[in-house]
């Protein structure tokens, strides 16, 4: 694996305990791979061995290189070798870049002093998986969005890619609104192949339209993981004092109130959202992970991909 | 309501401090940015309304507290009379409260944040004004003036002050706040004290500043009875409060407001006593403090106590009426009515039914009085009700022994029923013996038998009629040629003329005095009478004295003439008015006179008249006396009215009419003089007796001390060695013989004395013997002229050392022997005689119905002895006790040793119980400056100043407490209630390490019918 001696700033990134730890393992998919090897996906190989997998009878168009020279002895036909590569996983991630995710709070979890918003822990997260996949030489895209995808980087494998998307996850800030549903019927639309669909986000939109959203993908045979990210705060609501509360997403909302007025209310809807896309998810096989800023990241993810590789075992 | 520490109402200021500690803390808010605004924003939509009733509730409860806590401390006042209510005041302030904490809470919205606050600076602004405007109009009010102040206590005295009210009487309370006021006066008010009854009495007439002098009138002050008299007890007071020194003058009637008393129309009395306060230099203010009133009253009353005759003698029973008036509120019935004749029960009587309330029962007696003389009978009812007082009626009724009556016989003739007024006489005088039946009327007219038998008959009936007035009239006749024999009309009632033809100019002269003075006069003119002499026979005025003139004699014997008992409307023939009990019917008159009365005359009126529409009784009145003109005469010849059964009663309540207005009267309204003139004792009609020397014993030899006063028949004493009287030692004693001696003759009497020790002797002012020494029995005399019929005063005194003791008095009369002086010409001396010396003990004396002793006024009058007393004020039973000297010869016949008694009449209004009405105090209040209340509180405040009211600042704490508990309460359940509804912790994130909990969770996901193909496979 090439890295750069230098680093760029995008190469923070990449903790290296974060990674050593997240390393050690494997981002495995659970759903049919495309392809024909049914069953799991499994990727153990590490280096640039490139294993036969199967063929496939020539058709004009392919390219010559792939002909498989001893095949075409035996039987006096052509057939193009495929590789696994071919078959390898397509994920995609998805990062929600609106206001809302700006959000911090005091329990948030520290990285180099300074406590995570949503975004940046978002942001860690994303880095993490991205190289994961790409050591596990699986195919890694990006899409960040607002109330718009701002940004489309499809997967690809080769450890070059990486750099693409840690410098795009970098140079991204956070603002304007949330409209998540849209955005995922909109690449839903646009991945033909079925992949990994990743979202990080804190799902701040109507949990209805989004579970029809997510519908969207399963009908797409697309395996879907929701990493659910959310402030400590934001599901406990300790606040006491008097508040003016500033929407981090339209400029000039606010609202000023005593804060345990409406505390018990305010958390039976948290509860009620919590629940509705739990459920949802576990309806669609979605994998629904809530995750709180509270926790250090790497321990989130590493806890997450154990349990799944368990499952998936 | 006002407030008295008004300033403290700065203080409300502290009521916008709960509204800064909220909009601090609004301003004070910690700015967040908030990613989770649509939850936030759901949540606050769902408890919008919610959050703002509570804040609301408590920002208005904060406000409260603070200023009720303030408004407490400005000590809030509600005067008795307050011109604004305070359900005006206090919600304005409240409300102006509420209205700050609401706007505070509403602070975010703009148009009800200003519209609250507007408000509340209204409604600030109306309390705050209200309370200053109440705060004027309550000094205006009771601005009583400064500086110091005479006050009059009236204290109401009448009957229905002793009635219980919740366990006290009206008068306890009355002292007790008489007392109360007492004590609060400053050191120089000065109060006089006057008890208010039928007439005010003066307890402490003079304002004095002398709190002990008040304290000790106070005590053993008790209702005097009867009804108060207001404007007189108002006018009292005040001239009473003229003498004091003070500026400020006020009255305090301290009264149950019952209306008796008032006279709440007389506009007239209410104008004069307003006109007499005017006069005073300072009019005082009248304070009227009315004590409460039972509202229902259980209460019997002896309204009335009547005789149904004027003159009662002892010779037959007379109705007593007794009228027993329910004047409470509730139905009752006595046990009994008992009636009581000199204080001995003699007959009891039951009502029948139940007496409803305001109605009234009459219970009738007859009794017959065995005794002449003044009779208290006494009419009782035994029941226990609220006024004891009224239960019980007194009334004195002389007795007459004998009515005395001139018969003037003017054809007087040999033959017993001869003459013109033999039938009177049979018909009035008692003869025969006493029989039991009724006698028989004559059934057959006398016309149809022979002449002997008929003048028999008539003889006999009258003679058995007459047996049942035997005891009582007394009648002399004399015929009327012999008329001048009679000295004096007075010592007869009543005189009749019986067809007496013309009377002695002198006698008319006479008789005309004697009717003028009270007497009764009937004529009977017959035949005989001379028109000439009747018809001009006037008073000395000039005025006519017969009551109609003889106009023409009238003779019709074949026809006679009936008369019209329809018409008899006098008193004296109204027994024969009834035509069912009388046989008035079967008169006839054969002849009378047609009389002509003058019917313009006051003084005249026809009392009865014949079948032919003439009159047939006609009666003057003249001076205090009575005279009753007959047309006819009352013997055979004028008819057969002698005959008639009818015939004695009506000649014997002609007598008792023409007898009343000499007879003693001894029941007089309260307040008027009672006059009673008590005649000589000297029995009999006609003729007067002496019945000796009043002697008064005394021990020592001068006169030293007076042991015993009695009236000595002759002074014919030989004591020797024994006691002159039994309070007299038999040495060294005095007396002192005094009264009147009268010759029988004409000439030098001789006047002896036989004295053993010393004697002093006068007769009519000169000293005849003077020999004051020891000795043995003496005899000493001396010559003096005297006029037979005439009283000289005669004194003598006589002293024993030792030894024997001897004292008798002798006369020699002309052309007699020497005599011990008879008793029947000496006369016991009388107050204001001559040579009667004056003592202390000479006072009449009179007992209230209160038991106060009065002294009462004596004068000698032609004999009588007239005593005079005008305190009569309390209603009730009075006493006379006449002194030693006079008790003998005055005490009229019945009396002896008790007194004589008198009666001051009540009113039965003032047993019940008519509270006066804002009606009938206009009138007073027009006329003087009354104010009338039901409150201590207010007399005080009226009397000193202030303004009474009551205190309210408990209540604004008890506001201030409730609102703090209110505070804490809300606040409390507020916060359970979030509590409450808050799920305690939303699971998100958690660490769920342990695989199979995941699995089972990933189990409960996924298991879900129709769900994805896809299965979980695990080892």
């Amino acid at each position: 694996m090439a890295e750069p001696t230098t680093a760029p700033k995008y190469m923070r990134l990449l903790d290296p305990e974060a990674l050593s730890k997240i390393g050690r393992l494997e981002l495995l998919a659970r759903g049919v791979v495309e392809g024909f090897v049914a069953g799991r996906h499994r990727s153990p190989y590490r280096g640039f061995s490139v294993e036969f997998a199967d063929h496939r009878e020539y058709v004009p168009g392919d390219d010559p290189d792939d002909l498989d020279w001893r095949v075409y002895a035996k039987s006096d036909r052509y057939y193009i070798k495929r590789y696994i590569e071919e078959t390898n996983l397509r994920s995609i991630i998805l990062l929600d870049a609106s206001g809302s995710m700006k959000y911090t709070g005091d329990q948030a979890a520290r990285r180099n002093g300074k406590r995570l918003s949503k975004f940046e822990y978002g942001q860690y997260l994303a880095a993490s998986l991205a190289h994961l996949m790409i050591h596990q030489q699986d195919a890694v895209g990006l899409v960040t969005f607002d109330t718009r995808v701002r940004r489309y980087i499809p997967a690809r494998s080769r450890s070059s890619h990486l750099r693409s998307i840690l410098e795009e996850l970098d140079k991204t800030e956070p603002g304007a609104e949330t409209a998540l549903p849209p955005i995922f019927h909109d690449i839903a639309e646009r991945i033909h192949r079925r992949g990994l669909i990743i979202i990080i986000s804190d799902l701040f939109d109507d949990p209805e339209q989004m579970i029809n959203a997510l519908h969207h993908f399963r009908y797409r045979k697309h395996e879907v993981i929701v990493l659910h990210v959310m402030a400590e705060e934001e599901f406990s609501f300790p606040f006491d004092r008097w508040s003016l509360f500033r929407d981090l997403e339209v400029a000039g909302q606010k609202v000023q109130l005593d804060p345990r007025s409406i505390r018990a209310a305010y958390l039976d809807e948290i509860q009620k959202f919590i629940g509705r896309l739990e459920r949802g998810c576990g309806q669609m096989n979605v994998d629904y992970v809530p995750m709180t800023t509270r926790r250090d990241f790497d321990v989130a993810l590493t806890t997450y991909l154990a349990r799944r590789r368990s499952l998936t075992k | 309501m006002k407030f008295n520490n008004a300033l403290m109402l700065i203080g409300l200021v502290a009521v916008l401090v709960p509204i800064l500690i909220h909009l601090l803390n609004r301003s004070r808010a910690k700015v967040l940015d908030w990613g989770a605004m649509r939850f936030l924003l759901a949540s606050l939509t769902s408890q919008n309304r919610r959050i703002l009733v509570e804040e609301m509730i408590l920002l208005a409860l904060r406000c409260l507290l603070v200023a009720f806590v303030v408004m407490a401390m400005a000590q809030p006042f509600l005067p008795t009379r307050s011109s604004i209510p305070w359900a005006v005041t206090l919600p304005a302030f409240l409300g102006a409260a509420i209205a700050l904490g609401v706007a505070a809470a509403m602070w975010s919205y703009r148009r009800a944040r200003w519209l609250l606050l507007a408000v509340a600076l209204v409604l600030g602004a109306v309390a705050g004004g209200a309370s200053a405007l109440e705060q004027w109009w309550q000094e205006l009010k009771w601005a009583a003036g400064r500086g110091e102040r005479d006050v009059a206590l009236v204290l109401d005295a009448s009957m229905s002050m002793t009635l219980n009210v919740e366990g006290k009487t009206n008068f306890e309370r009355a002292v007790e706040e008489a007392r109360t006021l007492i004590n609060g006066c400053k050191p120089g008010d000065a109060v006089c004290l006057w008890l208010a009854g039928p007439v005010p009495r003066a307890v402490v007439a003079a304002p004095t500043a002398d709190r002990q002098q008040l304290a000790a009138a106070l005590e053993g002050l008790a209702p005097m009875g009867g009804t108060m008299a207001v404007l007189e007890a108002i006018n009292a007071a005040a001239q009473s409060l003229a003498d004091g020194h003070n500026v400020t003058k006020k009255i305090v009637l301290l009264t149950d407001g019952q209306n008796v008393g008032w006279d709440p129309r007389s506009e007239a009395r209410w104008r004069f006593l307003a006109e007499s306060l005017k006069a005073l230099p300072v009019p005082p203010q009248i304070i009227c403090r009315r004590l409460p009133l039972p509202q229902t009253l259980r209460n019997a009353a002896v309204a009335d106590l009547a005789f149904s005759r004027k003159v009662v003698g002892t010779d037959r029973s007379v109705r007593i009426s007794v009228k027993v008036m329910n004047t409470g509120t509730v139905p009752l019935r006595p046990e009994a009515v008992e009636l009581s004749v000199d204080g001995a029960k003699v007959a009891t009587e039951k009502l029948a039914t139940d007496i409803p309330p305001k109605a009234a029962e009459t219970v009738r007696f007859d009794h017959r009085f065995e005794q002449a003389g003044p009779r208290l009978v006494s009419a009782r009812l035994v029941l226990h009700d609220a006024l004891a007082a009224d239960n019980t009626a007194d009334r004195v009724l002389h007795v007459v022994e004998k009515l005395p009556v001139l018969l003037v016989d003017g054809v007087p003739s040999p033959s017993p029923l001869g003459g013109a007024a033999a039938f009177i006489e049979i018909a009035l005088a008692p003869r025969g013996t006493p029989e039991e039946d009724e006698p028989t009327a004559p059934d057959v007219p006398d016309e149809d038998l022979p002449p002997e038998e008929a003048a028999a008959r008539k003889a006999a009936a009258a003679r058995e009629a007459a047996d049942d007035l035997r005891f009582l009239v007394e009648a002399t006749v004399v015929p009327a040629p012999d008329i001048a024999t009679v000295k004096s009309f007075r010592d007869y009632a009543v005189v009749i003329l019986a067809n007496v033809p013309a009377l002695p100019t002198e006698v008319a002269k006479s008789l005309v005095g004697f009717v003028q003075a009270g007497g009764g006069l009937l004529i009977a003119p017959g035949a005989r009478a001379r028109p000439t002499f009747y018809n001009a026979w006037a008073t000395p005025g000039s005025e006519p004295v017969a009551p109609a003139s003889l106009a023409a004699r009238a003779d019709v014997q074949e026809n006679p003439a009936r008369v019209e008992p329809r018409s008899f409307t006098h008193p004296a023939l109204q027994l024969l008015a009834d035509p069912k009990a009388s046989d008035a019917a079967l008169a006839l008159v054969k002849s009378y006179w047609k009389l002509d009365p003058d019917e313009r005359d006051p003084a005249v009126r026809i009392g009865g008249r014949l079948g032919t529409g003439e009159p047939f009784l006609v009666e003057r009145t003249l001076g205090k006396g009575r005279i009753l003109l007959l047309a006819t005469s009352l013997d055979p010849a004028g008819g057969n009215l002698p005959a008639l059964k009818s015939f004695v009663p009506m000649l014997h309540e002609a007598l008792a009419y023409l007898a009343t207005p000499v007879m003693l009267d001894s029941n007089v309204a309260p307040g008027t003089e009672v006059v009673l003139e008590l005649p000589e004792r000297s029995g009999g009609a006609g003729a007067t007796r002496g019945n000796g020397l009043r002697g008064e014993y005394y021990q020592g030899k001068d006169f030293q001390r007076l042991r015993a006063t009695r009236v000595d028949a002759t002074v014919n004493f030989e004591w020797r060695a024994a006691r002159p009287a039994p309070a007299v030692e038999a040495d060294g004693f005095s007396v002192r013989w005094t009264g009147w001696v009268v010759p029988r003759e004409s000439g030098t009497h001789t006047f002896h004395v036989l004295a053993d020790d010393g004697v002093r002797l006068w007769v009519d002012g000169r000293q005849l013997v003077d020999a004051w020494r020891g000795q043995n029995p003496t005899e000493y005399f001396a010559a003096m002229t005297l006029e037979a019929g005439r009283r000289y005063p005669i004194k003598m005194e006589f002293f024993e050392d030792t030894g024997d003791a001897t004292a008798k008095l002798y006369w020699t009369c002309p052309g007699r022997g020497k005599e011990i002086i008879p008793q029947a010409q000496l006369y016991a001396a009388a107050v204001g005689g001559p040579s009667a010396p004056t003592r202390e003990d000479e006072v009449a004396e009179v007992l209230t119905p209160s038991q106060r002793r009065c002294p009462a006024r004596l004068a000698r009058d032609n004999g009588a002895l007239r005593v005079s007393f005008a305190e009569t004020q309390e209603p009730g039973l009075y006493l006379l006790t006449l002194p030693a000297g006079l008790a003998e010869l005055y005490t009229p016949p019945g009396a002896e040793g008790k007194g004589i008694p008198f009666v001051a009449l009540s009113r039965v209004e003032e047993s019940t119980i008519e509270p006066l009405t804002a009606a009938d105090l206009e009138l007073a209040k027009q006329s003087v400056d009354l104010f009338e209340t039901e409150l201590t509180d207010e007399v005080t405040a009226k009397v000193f100043g202030g303004v009474p009211g009551e205190d309210l600042w408990k209540y604004f704490i008890i506001g201030a407490l409730l609102a703090l508990l209110g505070e804490i309460a809300v606040t409390r359940w507020i916060a359970v209630q979030r509590r409450l509804g808050a799920t305690p912790t939303v699971l998100f994130g958690s660490e769920v390490v342990d695989v199979q909990t995941f699995r089972d969770r990933a189990k409960q996901l996924l298991a879900v019918p129709g769900a994805a193909s896809e299965t979980v496979s695990k080892p």
